[in-house]
């Protein structure tokens, strides 16, 4: 699971570094000859992938803005009970956001949703979205069975 | 139940669900589908945690925050703010107090280029407490400085709490940006003034380093100079409406990378480093802001920023004593919670009472982030303070001594811009009119 995760972090890391490149190329040709047609809507769905890709790394890296003053300054066995209930919780989400946005990437497909400029379609950039929800999902489940496992030896 | 009854009971329900040490994002999310689908029905509540991720992430708007977090890590990496600590050193480590005014000039400087406060209280945090230390500065004045400066990150733009402020109240980020200069710029004088005062009461505690000659001090002026370059063009092309906030980061991180390359500051390693780094914070953010467009759209159904807002300017108090309770509002809120993650949950609520009371939207978003900076060093979630404490291995009752003296200049400046709103609103008005 870090495999795969460090893989897509870096994959997304790609991403953000092109979207810069891409932005920057668009100012100076805008200044120099003409704007790169569609810079603003590939920026945007570069911005989620770059996201998306980035999310199971971020919760493996236990990244996210969490408040642990309460729970930290109680017994070891209420601390793993709290970790294995919030994991579960946060597959519940991310499980209902992977179920949703595929089912969104199928209309977004069935409607032939496209950018408006460039027309670039959608539904690739939501089906991505969605299966890094669905590794997101692994993630968390993965820290819930760690979590359940802790026998606190290490408190 | 009526609709307003279930969102506040929601509202508490979160309150106690973050306790549970659940990721905030996750918590705001959950309350957000769970209350939409009492509200209205659990398949709209479906397609809109779908929706808002979806249009969320893929917002042109929020492609700034990665970038200009991109942006301040590559200077953290490449070590542009030991240089810049080096020429405040130069130019004012021979008076007493001098390192640690060093270090809120080297602070003011990097923040330039560097938006995230967690990041600048990490690098002075390694860069200047050493330094202090050879020079026998008492912990309380180094800790103390170097845990308060940071908050300097949430004024000075290019800052990620003031672009997130503007994404939340769809405000324009230029205009923020240029708000919160001066409000900076006060601290920082502040925070100079509360050191050479401290160390004019007890010399001890900051005592003067050798005294450089004028050779050596313009030798490290380059090092300064580039960092406030890029910060023209930046806020520059904002002001001359020729960027995008996304293009003025994009032109801002690249611009710091070659800068960096060229001056062989940064390795390939470096720079894989700062972009898992922008991808962390970023993700962080972002997913927060995703979840709070959740939740924000299951609390707008239920009216309660509308009733929120007639009730609190119906409240038969002066204005400014309302204001001061909101105030009061983040900063215990803020308190708690992460502070960025509670501004992003009480803004949508208390921003459209403060525009109801009459005060400029501008002044009210830098006065948020002026509670955000507070409660940044403030406990029992103090960011900062643990970031010097974790680093430095000083004992948090340490670092808080020394933080109290700071957080008087920044209540002291709170005060002067609610007196004087003018100082808040004067660049943005002369300069984007």
């Amino acid at each position: 699971m870090f495999k795969l995760s460090r893989t897509m972090n870096l994959v997304g890391g790609a991403v953000l570094v092109l979207m810069m490149l891409l932005t920057v190329s668009d100012v100076v040709l805008r200044i120099f000859w003409k704007p790169i047609l569609g810079t603003y809507e590939m920026v945007a769905l570069a911005g989620a992938l770059v996201i998306g890709f980035a999310m199971p790394k971020t919760s493996l890296d236990d990244a996210h803005v969490y408040v642990d003053f309460v729970v930290t300054g109680s017994s070891p066995k209420v601390r793993k009970i709290f970790r294995v209930i919030t994991k579960f919780l946060g597959f519940v989400l991310f499980a209902l956001l992977a179920i949703n946005l595929i089912l969104k990437a199928g209309e977004l497909y069935r409607a032939d949703e496209v950018t408006l400029t460039v027309h670039v379609p959608l539904f690739p950039v939501a089906y991505a979205m969605g299966l890094c929800s669905i590794v997101e999902c692994a993630v968390l489940l993965l820290q819930m069975v760690e979590a359940a496992r802790d026998r606190g030896d290490n408190e | 139940m009526s609709e307003i009854t279930i969102g506040v009971v929601a509202l508490i329900f979160l309150l106690g669900f973050f306790i549970t040490g659940i990721e905030l994002a996750f918590a705001m999310a959950l309350v957000g589908i769970a209350g939409f689908s009492i509200v209205v029905s659990p398949s709209s509540a479906m397609n809109l945690l779908a929706n808002d991720f979806f249009d969320s992430l893929a917002s042109y708007g929020f492609t700034v925050v990665p970038l200009f977090i991109l942006m301040g890590q590559i200077a953290f990496n490449a070590g542009v703010a030991r240089r810049l600590y080096d020429a405040g050193h130069r130019f004012v480590g021979h008076i007493p107090g001098g390192l640690a005014i060093a270090t809120v000039v080297g602070t003011t400087v990097f923040k330039a280029i560097c938006g995230s406060v967690v990041a600048t209280v990490a690098t002075f945090a390694s860069v200047a407490i050493p330094e202090m230390d050879r020079y026998k500065y008492s912990r309380k004045l180094s800790a103390g400085i170097v845990a308060t400066v940071g908050t300097l990150g949430v004024l000075l733009p290019p800052s990620v709490t003031l672009i997130v402020v503007a994404i939340i109240t769809q405000l324009s980020i230029g205009r923020l940006f240029m708000a919160g200069i001066v409000p900076g710029l006060i601290i920082a004088f502040f925070f100079a003034v509360v050191i050479i005062g401290w160390c004019k009461i007890n010399p001890e505690i900051g005592p003067r380093s050798e005294k450089f000659s004028w050779k050596e001090r313009r030798a490290s002026l380059t090092a300064v100079v580039w960092p406030i370059v890029i910060f023209l063009i930046i806020i520059g092309g904002f002001i001359k409406g020729f960027f995008s906030p996304t293009e003025a980061g994009s032109v801002g991180a690249f611009a710091v990378l070659v800068l960096c390359l060229v001056k062989r500051d940064i390795g390939f390693k470096g720079f894989v480093k700062s972009v898992e780094e922008a991808l962390r914070s970023a993700c962080m953010v972002l997913v927060l802001i995703a979840a709070s467009t959740v939740l924000g759209h299951f609390i707008a159904v239920t009216s309660i920023p509308q009733v929120a807002a007639d009730w609190i300017v119906a409240l038969p108090f002066p204005r400014f004593l309302v204001m001061i309770c909101i105030l009061l509002v983040y900063l215990i809120g803020g308190s708690f919670i992460d502070d960025l993650a509670f501004m992003i949950l009480a803004t949508p609520i208390f921003f459209p009472a403060t525009t109801k009371l009459g005060y400029d939207p501008l002044w009210s978003a830098i006065m948020i982030a002026l509670t955000v900076c507070i409660g940044s060093v403030i406990p029992p979630v103090a960011i900062c303070v643990f970031v010097v404490k974790n680093i430095t291995k000083t004992p948090m009752s340490v670092v808080y001594a020394g933080v109290y003296p700071f957080l008087t200049a920044l209540i002291l400046c709170m005060v002067l811009i609610f007196l004087f709103p003018q100082l808040v609103l004067y660049l943005p008005n002369v300069a984007m009119k």
